[in-house]
């Protein structure tokens, strides 16, 4: 009971999943060429994905799905039918703050603006938005409003508001449309639903409580455009301090991937920590463009602070581990340092990673 | 690695629980399902945050690492035509094995009295995701404003919902959402950052976003259409 359709549903994210693996190992074998234990990583991590979403969607399948069914139609037969509005705020918000994907795009959103937008932001809009729209569309099967006369009007706002707002925000916003109708909104909401429209007379399950999706893929549009206009009023600057420090800074440029193993055996050979950024550039040696466009490649750049007399030892590591004498695989130089803050010795400890 | 499964557990548990604590509180306040209707819920509840910890770490350290990977490598292959190959087939394999696309095939059988075959429709569908995530992957390069793609492809789908048959239009919006499924989201995401940083004067935070968005489109423009035609 607990298992069933199981196999079918673990079948279903191997075929997505696997012409993104099949690409990359043949892109790896030919061209990427990254380290064996980083691929290795990268491989454990997908397989590691695929089982938790198989887990994830049987859960929702045999959990979330029937008690949905049994709560719609329940409700349905509640006399105070206004008091649905309400409920369907609450659920709209806690089924999305449950949605998987929800949390994934607020992670990159975090990363790719460096921690200006936070993620709990992201996920308190993007709940928000869809529990204001789940409660529209309680008053919509309540009172029978067609579905166009709430997703017309709301689209041409959101395609009004796109004269203002910033190509980031936009992209943001509809790709919050996207991420909003994941597993939970689509299986339980729409469970309780089309179990609420079959309970009242009158009402279509299929014209009235399907649709729900298209509100829910509505809501964190309308509402991300509308915060990304109200901040768009404000604009706020960052200042960083930074303190520097003694002893000598060994600085790798290194092709993207190479940096944690770079990390690994320059403390092997005594170095006391590291700290690997990411960032772009291009060598010589990889000039590319495409219909014009100057390609700039990935590149891990590893600090590491280093007792001068351990830098040479440290330096003829890293210069071995990432193949820098190789054309195109990245450089690395020493630059001397005033003063050192935060670097505790222990000298009997070595770093372990 | 401990401390990330630390956290990780932290948030899911954060995620669902309210969810589940409603609904046992609904339990046994109103809708008093049988006893093996809620301890099936129960278990479900247990399945979904153990699935949901495996699957953000897995997207973490795996998933998003080798899509933007992918992604970076794209490009300096310096062949368009292969760009627009492997976005079209990432797109196209996603939506047709999303779990998500079956469910609605069969609610446009239901609507539509079986006039139309499932796996072709499945086809329509997969088609239109993988177009637009190809238009997404030029736009990024061409540095076509997304306002405009979003824009006229929003307008095409208002014009034609007035046209469409009353009962698929329901059917074709839920389609736009039900095609960007959990697995679909960090591949494709990751697509679009990877390709977007690697690029002189893009980056990942002004036009890496967008691709989900954009491939929500299609389908639904391939549903309608497809609506228009039966009639």
């Amino acid at each position: 009971m607990v298992w069933d359709g199981f196999g079918h549903t673990l079948l279903g994210i191997i075929e997505a999943l696997a012409p993104l693996l099949v690409l990359f190992i043949i892109f790896q074998l030919v061209v990427l060429k990254l380290p064996r234990s980083y691929v290795f990583n990268l491989i454990k991590g997908s397989l590691l994905a695929l089982v938790g979403l198989a887990l994830f969607l049987q859960g929702v399948k045999i959990g979330f799905f029937p008690a949905g069914q049994a709560i719609g139609e329940i409700l349905g037969l509640v006399r105070v039918q206004w008091l649905l509005i309400p409920f369907g705020f609450m659920m709209g918000f806690l089924a999305t703050w449950g949605e998987p994907a929800v949390r994934i795009l607020g992670e990159q959103v975090e990363e790719a603006s460096v921690g200006s937008i936070r993620k709990s932001i992201v996920l308190y809009i993007i709940s928000g938005g869809v529990a204001l729209f789940i409660a529209i569309g309680m008053a919509k099967i309540i009172y029978g409003v067609p579905l166009l006369w709430i997703i017309i009007p709301g689209y041409l706002l959101a395609i009004g508001m796109l004269r203002f707002s910033d190509k980031s925000v936009i992209a943001i916003a509809f790709d919050a449309g996207g991420v909003a109708t994941g597993p939970m909104a689509v299986t339980f909401l729409m469970a309780i639903a089309v179990g609420i429209a079959s309970s009242i007379q009158g009402r279509d399950p299929i014209i009235d409580g399907f649709g729900l999706v298209a509100l829910i893929a509505l809501a964190p549009i309308l509402t991300i455009l509308t915060l990304g206009l109200i901040l768009r009023m404000k604009t706020r600057r960052k200042e960083e301090n930074a303190t520097m420090a003694e002893k000598s800074l060994i600085v790798s440029i290194v092709r993207k991937g190479w940096g944690d193993k770079i990390l690994q055996n320059s403390c092997k050979a005594g170095a006391e920590g590291g700290t690997i950024m990411f960032g772009r550039g291009v060598g010589v040696h990889e000039k590319q463009t495409i219909l014009g466009i100057p390609i700039e490649p990935e590149k891990e750049i590893v600090l590491t602070v280093t007792n001068a007399d351990e830098t040479d030892v440290v330096l003829e590591e890293i210069v071995k581990t990432a193949e820098l004498g190789k054309p195109g695989a990245g450089i690395a130089f020493v630059v001397p340092v005033e003063k050192v803050v935060g670097v505790v010795h222990r000298s009997d400890e070595s770093c372990t990673i | 690695m401990r401390n990330q499964i630390r956290s990780k557990v932290l948030e899911v548990v954060t995620a669902i629980l309210p969810l589940v604590l409603v609904v046992i509180i609904l339990q046994f306040a109103l809708v008093k399902m049988p006893t093996n209707l809620f301890l099936q819920f129960i278990i479900g509840a247990v399945m979904v945050i153990t699935g949901m910890v495996l699957f953000l770490i897995g997207v973490d350290i795996g998933i998003l690492p080798m899509g933007k990977a992918l992604g970076a490598e794209l490009p300096r292959r310096g062949s368009l035509p292969l760009i627009i190959g492997i976005a079209f087939l990432i797109g196209f394999a996603a939506t047709i094995a999303e779990p998500d696309v079956i469910v609605l095939t069969n609610q446009v059988d239901a609507v539509s009295g079986g006039a139309i075959a499932k796996n072709v429709l499945v086809y329509i569908i997969a088609i239109g995701v993988a177009f637009f995530v190809v238009m997404a992957m030029l736009r990024i390069l061409l540095g076509f404003p997304i306002a405009y793609l979003m824009a006229a492809g929003y307008i095409i789908i208002i014009i034609l919902a007035l046209f469409t048959p009353v009962e698929f239009v329901p059917v074709a919006f839920d389609s736009g959402g039900v095609t960007t499924g959990p697995m679909t989201v960090p591949i494709i995401l990751a697509l679009g950052l990877g390709f977007s940083s690697v690029l002189a004067g893009k980056s990942a935070m002004s036009d890496g976003f967008g691709l989900i968005g954009l491939a929500s489109i299609g389908p639904v423009i391939g549903v309608m259409v497809m609506g228009m035609v039966l009639s």
